[in-house]
């Protein structure tokens, strides 16, 4: 699948002109660079903490399409996971908190920017960090991972920090540089079995007919009036009407046997999936005059999107400026802007594995087929008489629904920063800086009045008598429902400080700086009230279709504003200090200290002004005598850090907090009020103590070189879900007081030589991160406690616990094995109520340990092949089982593509034998199958994959050629990415973070692009 | 000397306004919307106004009384009992530690932390007038002396002066989750009431409101402190405070021949049997029908309103089985006269759970209700005190002090409330042991089931051995929750038993690390 692609890449690149003049392969040296750490600027060689550097020219090479893009695979400890809106979010070194955000800060040109709340990311409206970074403006990014590099962002910096610093003035010293770039992104459409996970119609029907002939259909459908909102599919409805006699058995057979050649699968594809395509162009002009420097980027993206009714669009302006008035004194002026706009229906692909498989989309006139939504169609046809309806039909059709429904999202992000350094004496700076950033976004989501959503609340609310006649007229106006979520981000940062920076006798090296900073960040979201047909109705209850007085939906109780409205005002007053001495180029020592006092903590001083710290040291082995002149080792450095890094978290209160209940008090008649957080008085900054030796080294004149650094992370004062005596008031709490530790080694090597004409490149980065929380004061007591959670003290996050199975019982029914060797049967009642220390096992993460990055680049002239690969080991996948669904009688049945495998007996765990082969499993027993089997080791498979990530054909057009069209430099790209998988240890060769149904495996994208220097 | 100028005009610019004034830069609260601070006096009221907060469980007491009736024949019918009920029955005091939760115990300590927080927060509150603010500080106190009171009267053995030493209460005053839980001796437990309900009779409520009948007043507090002072032998006080509660114009006694009742059919024919198919096992006839007092069907905001009331606190059991009365209890009242016999106490009502023949079975019903899970549960009274109970507590506590004869008229008003009009209600006594017996029959009469269980445990202790109550139960053997069928045995609970006192769970023991300490049996 794979080799096609990179032949089809050789053959394209055979058709372009050659010339030799360029060099492609660019030495990505490392010695000169300089390390940001958004408070200052420090040469590498000089630095004793742990940075990784992407410099813009691997970042060009690559033509990402967003900064997210970047980092997977290219730095070492880096761990990219899909962030569910197109992106990807990061951890560094591991996860190091429980209730605190994961991510590591991210900082642009010196201030941190507003991310969105880790828990919030897929859902949120608001731009994430990364979002808001044009990947054409980056200059470089430094990741800061170690307490010595990070710590001087204090309270925020315990999940690392990444420092991007954006373009200014010209890349070269030109007085202007002008560029332009445009690409086109092409995908197919998505897979629908691997959106849905669902077995085919005749799959769908056969476990239906098995379960209903064997007496598993154990549940009890009403189809009454008061069915109203309890849906069935239509096989399971046919199957009921044959039990009670409604239809006859060979009546419900015909209609199971036309369901069951029915496949919906290629009006979804067709009618619902698209092809996307993206297209990005954006140009810059750079000016240097040496006292006024200026960079101006624009940046305009259009995506059609994957599915029907998506398509974004956005505009991104950056525009720096730097004005020297004298040698002393200088301004700089930063301005950013971005408008995107977002548009989808308000069905999503989680809606496409809500209609069965035999529902059709449209029938053979192109009419809308009526599906199962939330209502049942069979009791409406049965009990109402919807021509006295508002809307007479009351049908439901997925289509429908998404060409009638809109939601519209609009951001608005705007980000200013003042600048002002004053060189007061030789080494001596004063810099005062202000940023300030705002995020305006909102979303509406609108129902026509074809789609079902409207059509129904409107029917709803009409009064009808005890047998189903409408007695009145609807208390909703017919016309479209439309809600609007609307929210406000904001935030402030004001800094001044001094630093220091002098060489004495070409010897001693000193540099410092001390500052101080006040910041505030708030957050406002709120949800207005529904309108219907452009008005807000009074609150109340209506008569309904139910037959009982019921509320309109989205309005708020009565004299409040909002639906629903949240706050977040965090404020923080920071000091901060750092140094650093380097003696003869070869002994750095450094220390920095910072103070963050915010009121997310609580005021006791002890607390509130707690420091964060770190103490580093260095020694440039290459700088001594005796190793000076010889011709192997350019480098060789050694790095010694230990520092305290904090996190912040805004889930646990200092105080106790109450919420009002949303429902009336029968007793009281008030909406009453209660604890909804007992408070933490002891809250107080998560902290992590980070030790880091790591060395860095180059060989036969940067040849190869690399870095090897071992850590050791130790988060302590951590919040953590505490067990908690009920005579504090409190059953459970979240409290300053586990530990998590992460150990982990990374290493990160390049190579770079030339073979006649070919130059070879190749980068290799390798993590090892090893996990565990060692203290946590919560007990898991209960089976489900195992079978859901994310910490358990003693493992590594994300654990993974299953049962033992231990094959079938003589009758045919699963076994499974504790841990003293006892087998006992599923449907033992011990089982669910016995110690689940002794029955369940621990089978490993769901996070990989060791992680594994690959480039290789090729240059052959004026081309330069690079691929991307990316692996993961050590980890474990819960993969998609048969779950022995029942149905309830109440709602829809989906069975799942495993079913195939549990009838066909290829399973682990097959359908239980029939009686004639002597066992003998009734509907109840049967149950047990749903509750277990999913919980079994034989579904854990190894996660380890090999990924290929990208495969990028630069060419350069030759200057000869360019000169004559006033062009500098220009270059075409062929992009594929996220090639595919090429090799995973699991038996379905599943990639084990896109698993069926789960989450949607990015598609194959082809991408071409062209960018010109002038 | 440039140097320090500018670092001095640094200062000035940035470093100083600000630092100077960060006590204020901080105040700013870091989150609001759904979870607020308190600092609106309407959060204080609306957290007083949650229901949730006026039931308490107590399954297991009520069994652990001689007026649970659950007898062998009834339980061979039933074939199960929960937990909780048959260790109850039992009086074991091995297993009940190791459940994983003890709702009791659970639900008073959140009660004393909602006031607690009250009284935390309540000078944050700036939208209140200072009457309002002593109203809720009252309040606060107020819930607070009543957990701990009926917390003292089941995990720690009875006042008594031989037990002031003995283990009281983890006496929890903050909201601060390391506050030491030791548990302090019982004397100072009972003085940190006291000293609660002296805060609450601070209250600047007069009168109890007949609206909003959850709120604390004057005469709420006064009935808490004439129980508190009956139950520490104090009678005088008992006397003084029963005598000014009973003074309130709004909580009054209720004429029970006003009740009405009514029948529900409970035989064949219900969706029960039909939808399930089972063997329709009814019966033809009356044997279906139950007759019910018109309180079964009173709505929440009905029975918080309960004219006898004082302050809405209820105790509940979750199952209409769980308040099987014994015939020693039934056989206390004049059934022919006695409107608590005729309207509370329903024949027969094990149909409910479609046993038949057991005619002669009572079940006491006095409300239900739906609790947060949809369960319904039996709620009855006495968990805050009511008008009834202060006349039980002025006649007891007058008796006790000699003055019988004057007892025994306080007797005869409340037992005129609960006669049918026009029968002979009049008690007669000769002497003060005589009248004593005659209330505390009474008592038992009026406040069966868990009362009974305090007032046993306080026989015990007081100056009259009369009074003393050894009990006994004849039942299968119970080990951990499990019944053995084939072993009967006769259990006894001695006078001044130590396994009066409730074991607590090992697991709060555990989570405590140690601090709070296991009763000694």
């Amino acid at each position: 699948m794979n080799k096609p692609r990179i032949l089809l890449f050789l053959s394209l690149c055979a058709v372009l002109p050659c010339s030799a003049q360029t060099n492609p392969i660019d030495s990505l040296s490392n010695l000169d660079e300089v390390v940001v750490t958004g408070y200052r600027t420090i040469s590498r060689e000089r630095a004793a903490g742990s940075y990784d550097i992407v410099s813009s020219k691997e970042v060009e090479k690559r033509h990402t399409l967003s900064t997210s893009a970047i980092f997977d695979g290219i730095v070492a400890g880096m761990q990219g996971q899909s962030d569910g809106r197109g992106g990807t979010r990061f951890t560094i070194r591991g996860v190091g908190t429980m209730y605190a955000d994961e991510l590591p800060l991210i900082v642009v040109d010196g201030f941190p920017i507003i991310d969105v709340p880790d828990w919030q990311y897929s859902r949120s409206s608001a731009l994430t960090a990364l979002e808001k970074i044009n990947p054409n403006d980056i200059e470089s990014v430094t990741v800061l991972k170690d307490a010595a590099a990070a710590s001087i962002w204090g309270a925020r910096a315990s999940n690392g920090v990444i420092v991007i610093k954006t373009k200014g003035g010209t890349s070269n010293g030109q007085k202007l540089e002008v560029k332009a770039g445009t690409q086109l992104s092409f995908s197919g459409k998505r897979d629908v079995d691997q959106i849905t996970n669902q077995a085919n119609s005749a799959n769908t029907i056969n476990y239906l007919r098995i379960l209903s002939e064997r007496g598993w259909d154990t549940s009890m459908y009403y189809g009454d009036q008061y069915s109203l909102r309890e849906p069935v599919s239509w096989a399971e409805l046919y199957l009921y009407k044959g039990q009670y006699g409604i239809m006859s058995p060979d009546e419900v057979n015909a209609e199971l046997n036309r369901l069951a050649l029915l496949d919906n699968r290629k009006q979804i594809k067709k009618y619902m999936l698209q092809s996307p395509v993206t297209s990005q162009t954006n140009a810059s002009i750079g000016y240097n005059n040496g006292g006024y420097q200026s960079n101006l980027s624009v940046q305009y993206q259009y995506d059609y999107g994957d599915f029907i009714g998506r398509d974004n669009s956005q505009f991104m302006v950056n525009w720096n400026n730097k004005y020297r008035f004298n040698k002393h004194v200088a301004i700089n002026v930063g301005l950013h802007f971005q408008n995107s706009k977002a548009n989808s229906s308000a069905i999503n692909e989680y809606d496409l594995t809500k209609i069965s498989p035999y529902e059709m989309l449209l029938d053979e006139n192109g009419n809308y087929v009526s599906q199962v939504g939330i209502v049942n169609p069979d009791v409406v046809a049965n009990y109402f008489d919807t021509s006295q309806l508002s809307y007479s039909n009351l049908d439901y059709n997925i289509l429908q629904e998404a060409r009638n429904s809109n939601i519209k999202k609009r951001n608005l992000n705007y980000r200013t920063q003042i600048g002002l350094q004053w060189n007061i004496v030789e080494g001596l700076d004063f810099n005062s800086k202000l940023q300030y950033e705002g995020n305006r976004f909102n979303t509406k989501t609108t129902y026509g009045e074809e789609s079902f959503f409207t059509r129904w609340n409107v029917d709803y609310l009409t009064p009808v008598d005890w047998d189903g006649s409408v007695i009145g007229n609807s208390a909703l106006p017919m016309g479209a429902i439309s809600y609007k979520q609307e929210g406000k981000f904001e935030s402030w940062v004001f800094r001044n400080d001094l630093s220091y920076n002098r060489t004495f006798a070409n010897k001693h090296d000193v540099s410092a700086i001390l500052g101080q900073e006040v910041s505030k960040y708030k957050r406002h979201l709120w949800n207005l009230p529904y309108t219907y047909a452009g008005i807000t109705p009074a609150f109340g209850y209506y008569p309904s279709l139910a037959g009982y007085d019921d509320l309109i939906v989205g309005l708020p109780e009565n004299g409040k504003q909002y639906l629903s409205e949240s706050f977040e005002n965090n404020r923080f007053v920071s000091i901060y200090g750092n140094a650093s001495y380097t003696y003869n180029n070869r002994y750095t020592l450094t220390a920095s200290a910072r103070s963050d006092a915010s009121n997310l903590i609580v005021s006791k001083a002890k607390y509130r002004w707690s420091p964060f710290w770190s103490i580093g040291a260095m020694w440039n082995i290459t700088g001594e005598e005796f190793l000076k002149n010889n011709d192997i080792l350019d480098l060789l450095k050694i790095r010694i850090t230990y520092g305290k890094t904090g996190n912040t978290s805004s889930y646990s209160s200092a105080r106790v907090t109450v919420s009002s209940s949303s429902s009336m008090d029968a007793a009281t008649g008030l909406y009453p009020s209660y604890i909804s957080d007992y408070g933490n008085h002891m809250l107080r900054w998560e902290k992590t103590a980070t030790t880091n030796i790591g060395l860095d080294f180059s060989l036969l004149k940067r040849k190869i070189w690399g870095a090897f650094d071992f850590y050791r992370k130790y988060g302590d004062d951590l919040l953590g879900r505490t067990d908690m005596p009920t005579a504090t008031g409190m059953t459970e709490q979240v409290l300053n007081n586990a530990h998590i530790t992460n150990t982990g080694f990374e290493a990160s090597l390049h190579g770079r030589t030339k073979i006649g004409k070919i130059q070879l490149g190749a980068d290799l980065t390798y993590s090892y991160n090893k996990n565990k929380i060692t203290k946590l004061n919560w007990a898991m007591t209960d089976l489900s406690g195992y079978l859901n959670t994310s910490y358990a003290e003693g493992y590594a996050m994300y654990p993974i616990f299953t049962f033992d199975y231990a094959g079938l019982a003589e009758d045919g029914v699963p076994q499974v094995r504790d841990v003293d060797g006892n087998i006992l049967r599923i449907d033992d009642r011990s089982l669910f109520y016995g110690d689940p220390e002794k029955l369940m096992f621990y089978k490993g993460t769901k996070v990989a340990p060791h992680t594994l990055g690959f480039q290789l680049r090729v240059g052959f002239a004026n081309f330069e092949l690079s691929a991307l690969f990316s692996g993961r080991f050590g980890h474990k996948v819960q993969m998609p089982t048969f779950d022995f669904v029942t149905p309830t009688g109440y709602s829809k049945i989906f069975v799942n593509a495993q079913v195939e495998d549990a009838i066909n007996g290829t399973a682990a765990i097959p359908m239980p034998g029939t009686i004639e082969e002597g066992v003998n499993v009734d509907g109840w027993l049967y149950m047990f199958w749903n509750t277990y089997s999913p919980f079994m080791n034989t579904s854990v498979e190894d996660a380890s994959y090999i990924y290929c990530k990208e495969i990028v054909v630069n060419y350069d057009i030759p200057r000869s050629f360019l000169s004559k069209l006033k062009i500098k430099e220009a270059d075409i790209f062929v992009k594929s990415e996220n090639v595919g998988l090429l090799w995973s240890a699991n038996s379905k060769h599943y990639h084990p973070e896109y698993l069926p149904g789960i989450d949607y495996a990015p598609m194959t994208a082809w991408q071409f692009g062209i960018n010109i220097n002038f | 000397m440039k140097l320090k100028h500018i670092i001095c005009n640094l200062g000035l610019l940035a470093m100083l306004p600000v630092v100077s004034s960060c006590g204020d830069f901080f105040d700013e609260v870091p989150s609001r919307g759904d979870n607020e601070v308190l600092n609106r006096g309407e959060q204080v009221r609306n957290l007083f106004a949650n229901s949730s907060n006026y039931y308490t469980p107590v399954d297991f007491l009520v069994a652990s009384t001689d007026d649970y009736g659950m007898s062998m024949e009834v339980f061979d019918a039933l074939g199960y009992l929960d937990v909780p009920s048959l260790s109850g029955m039992s009086w074991a005091p091995e297993g009940l530690d190791v459940f994983m939760s003890d709702e009791l115990w659970t639900r008073q300590y959140n009660k004393i932390f909602t006031a607690n927080a009250v009284l935390n927060d309540i000078e944050n509150i700036t939208d209140i007038t200072d009457e309002e603010r002593a109203e809720y500080i009252a309040h606060a106190h107020f819930v607070r002396a009543l957990a701990y009171w009926e917390l003292a009267n089941v995990y720690c053995l009875p006042y008594a002066t031989e037990n002031l030493k003995a283990l009281g209460l983890p006496l929890k005053k903050t909201i601060h989750t390391d506050e030491n839980l030791t548990r302090a001796t019982l004397k100072d437990t009972y003085a940190f009431i006291e000293a609660d309900l002296k805060e609450a009779l601070k209250s600047p409520r007069i009168d109890v409101s007949e609206d909003e009948r959850w709120l604390v007043s004057k005469p709420a507090v006064k009935a808490l402190l004439a129980r508190f002072y009956l139950f520490t032998c104090e009678y005088a006080l008992a006397e003084k405070y029963a005598g000014e509660a009973l003074e309130s114009k709004t909580a009054t006694l209720l004429d029970y021949n006003k009740l009405t009742t009514f029948d529900l059919d409970k035989g064949g024919g219900s969706w029960n049997n039909e939808d399930y198919g089972e063997e329709d096992n009814s019966k033809e006839g009356n044997d279906n029908i139950l007759t019910f007092c018109e309180t079964y069907n009173y709505g929440p905001n009905q029975f918080v309103s309960y004219q006898e009331l004082y302050y809405p606190q209820f105790y509940t059991v979750t199952a209409t089985v769980n308040l099987i009365a014994s015939k020693e209890l039934t056989d206390l009242y004049d059934k022919a006269d006695d409107l608590r016999y005729i309207n509370l106490f329903v024949e027969n009502g094990l149909i409910d759970y479609w046993l038949y023949g057991f005619n002669d079975v009572c079940n006491y019903h006095l409300f239900s209700s739906r609790n947060q899970w949809g369960q319904q549960m039996d709620v009855f009274l006495g968990a805050s005190p009511t008008v009834a109970e202060m006349y039980l507590t002025k006649a007891e506590a007058l008796a006790r002090q000699g003055s019988w004869s004057e007892a025994m008229i306080v007797l005869q008003t409340l037992r005129a409330s609960r006669f049918v009009d026009g029968s002979d209600y009049s008690l007669f006594a000769t002497n003060q042991r005589e009248a004593l017996t005659d209330i505390l029959k009474e008592r038992r009469r009026e406040l069966p089931f868990l009362m009974r269980w305090y007032d046993i445990r306080r026989f015990a202790y007081n100056e009259t051995p009369d009074d003393d109550v050894e009990l006994h139960r004849t039942f299968y053997a119970i080990d951990n929750g499990e019944v053995d069928f084939n072993t009967v045995k006769d259990y006894v609970l001695p006078v001044k038993s130590k396994r009066y006192a409730q074991p607590i769970l090992t697991q709060e023991i555990q989570r405590s690390h140690g601090q709070i300490q296991q009763n000694q049996y």
